[in-house]
């Protein structure tokens, strides 16, 4: 799986750190960190708490476009 | 906090494989024993060789849990350096034990064999989490 540099980059416009956006989203700093690094493959419902956290839709965050 | 998603689903995994191994563990042992390639039962003995493998499976468990960050009851630094300190006061307490059981040049049983490598893997593990985390 790919990085998710998408999502990082909407963090960092927000100034947030991966244990603030975790905590705000209720899992661990690791778990930001293996969805960041395309480790993780979130659930719709954390992806949804991520974007609400983000200002930002789930096209914008986590909609990859085909090669 | 509760353990979220992916520590549940890491959970999940690593005991099933601990489970998966444990009974290949087993199988063979009855099947070495049955056909009597290693008398188990009186060599090792039973209890000894049960209590041996659910050590070394718990210690793959902990270890695997740790390097996925999924341990648990670690919601927090504190909690992580309780843990660490008290593995590391029982993996010192079992190495000095070990150390004057061989000076008293007494044999080396699979239990004890076991038991070492189950508190030094899991301190191990809990050095390198926290060098990880000092890193990052």
């Amino acid at each position: 799986m790919s990085k998710n540099l998408k999502v990082k980059a909407a963090r960092a416009a927000m100034d947030l750190t991966q244990q603030g956006l975790a905590d705000r989203v209720g899992v661990t700093r690791q778990t930001m960190n293996a969805i960041e690094k395309g480790d993780y493959n979130p659930s719709i419902r954390l992806c949804i708490a991520i974007c609400r956290v983000l200002h930002q839709t789930l096209n914008d965050l986590f909609w990859e476009e085909e090669e | 906090m509760n353990m979220d998603e992916r520590q549940i689903q890491i959970r999940g995994r690593i005991f099933f494989h601990t489970m998966a191994g444990l009974i290949i563990v087993l199988l063979c042992a009855a099947f070495i024993q049955d056909f009597g390639i290693y008398d188990i039962v009186n060599k090792i003995g039973f209890s000894d060789f049960l209590i041996s493998i659910v050590m070394l499976a718990s210690a793959y468990a902990s270890c695997a849990l740790l390097f996925k960050d999924a341990y648990f009851g670690m919601h927090s630094q504190q909690q992580m350096t309780f843990f660490m300190i008290f593995f590391f006061i029982i993996t010192i307490i079992d190495d000095v034990l070990f150390v004057s059981d061989r000076l008293r040049g007494e044999t080396l049983t699979m239990i004890i064999a076991a038991s070492l490598v189950m508190v030094n893997a899991i301190s191990i593990s809990f050095l390198c989490m926290r060098r990880r985390q000092n890193r990052n």
